[in-house]
């Protein structure tokens, strides 16, 4: 699973905001704006991390109480990555 | 093969062309001399793809456009960008007006002209670029890609605000925060082709963003939608001038006289 190229996550006017380059801006005019969560998934994911990987660091930064919230947000975000064509396998 | 140099922006451009066109439309522009600070040429890859899109354009047009594409590019790496809008000055400071094409930039901004006549100038009435100065100044430059109307007095301006255009049925105007700016504005810019240089146009966008007041302005075709949006972005209080500018005398001071 990784995030497909040509996508850039750049913080702007202090919010994370992810637009397309080169042959992705074909496909993407437009830009994602992610809050604080979304924009460490999207890093972890770009950094080859896994699912679970990626909401065990949720966890450890967060709390042991909030990993069924932690799980069900991440799941859902990368399933809505999947969607919009983020993501490749 | 033609080769020519253009001052363009504060910089020099090296033009490397196949058809006639581009020197005649760049002729305003032409520059010798100086070492360029970078080269464009459009090649036939860039040209075929402009062409799947554009199936009524000719060759000469389509490298037109190419090399437009080629400049807004290169320009993040030279601390400028290439924004879609008509920019003007008011006694010497610069103003954008942005929307989406057909919203009534030209009509807005040829309103302003009418109604305050000769402290109103023009930049570039569609693609201008915009530079961000060390000394924390935000400067705009016209360029031949001036629009239809090819409003273009050869003036830059250090910019004072911008200005989204709504149509409207009524004339209002309200402060942007810089949150809500930032579709609003990638909207409006030319995104480049490489990561590294869209990665330096948005640390641009984020910085303009902090720098320039933003307006949304909601607007109809009358005097009271120059006074709404003068009055905001100026400071200052609306007195129309005693001479109303006609379109005739608009496009014989404003269009490009190279």
């Amino acid at each position: 699973m990784k995030i497909k190229d040509g996508f850039v996550l750049r913080k702007v006017a202090g919010k994370y905001v992810v637009v397309a380059t080169g042959e992705a801006s074909k496909s993407f005019h437009g830009m994602v704006k992610l809050n604080e969560n979304a924009k460490n998934i999207w890093t972890g994911i770009s950094q080859g991390k896994s699912v679970d990987e990626i909401i065990e660091e949720l966890v450890k930064e967060n709390s042991e109480d909030d990993r069924a919230a932690i799980t069900a947000d991440v799941q859902s975000m990368v399933e809505e990555m999947k969607t919009a064509g983020f993501i490749v396998d | 093969m033609d080769i020519f140099n253009v001052s363009l922006g504060g910089l020099t451009i090296e033009m490397k062309s196949r058809f006639d066109y581009l020197r005649l439309f760049c002729r305003g522009y032409l520059c010798d001399g100086s070492e360029p600070d970078f080269s464009v040429f459009a090649t036939d890859e860039k040209i075929a793809e402009l062409r799947e899109t554009n199936t009524e354009m000719t060759d000469c047009f389509l490298e037109r456009d190419a090399i437009f594409a080629e400049i807004a590019s290169k320009l993040p790496y030279y601390n400028r960008m290439m924004l879609h809008g008509a920019c003007i000055t008011y006694n010497g400071k610069g103003y954008l007006f942005t929307a989406h094409s057909g919203t009534g930039k030209s009509t807005h901004i040829a309103l302003w002209k009418r109604f305050l006549g000769d402290s109103v100038g023009i930049v570039n009435g569609d693609k201008p670029i915009f530079e961000m100065r060390p000394d924390g100044t935000i400067h705009a430059y016209d360029t031949p890609w001036c629009g239809k109307e090819g409003w273009n007095e050869g003036k830059s301006a250090d910019v004072a605000g911008i200005c989204f255009l709504e149509q409207g049925t009524e004339n209002k105007i309200r402060k942007v925060d810089p949150e809500e700016a930032i579709s609003l504005m990638l909207q409006q810019m030319f995104h480049p082709y490489e990561t590294e240089s869209t990665l330096l146009m948005l640390e641009m966008l984020s910085e303009m963003l902090s720098r320039l007041p933003m307006y949304l302005l909601e607007c109809d075709m009358s005097e009271e939608a120059v006074k709404t949006s003068f009055e905001a972005l100026t400071g200052e209080r609306y007195r129309r001038s005693e001479h109303e500018t006609t379109l005739e005398e608009i496009n014989r001071l404003w269009r490009m006289p190279k």
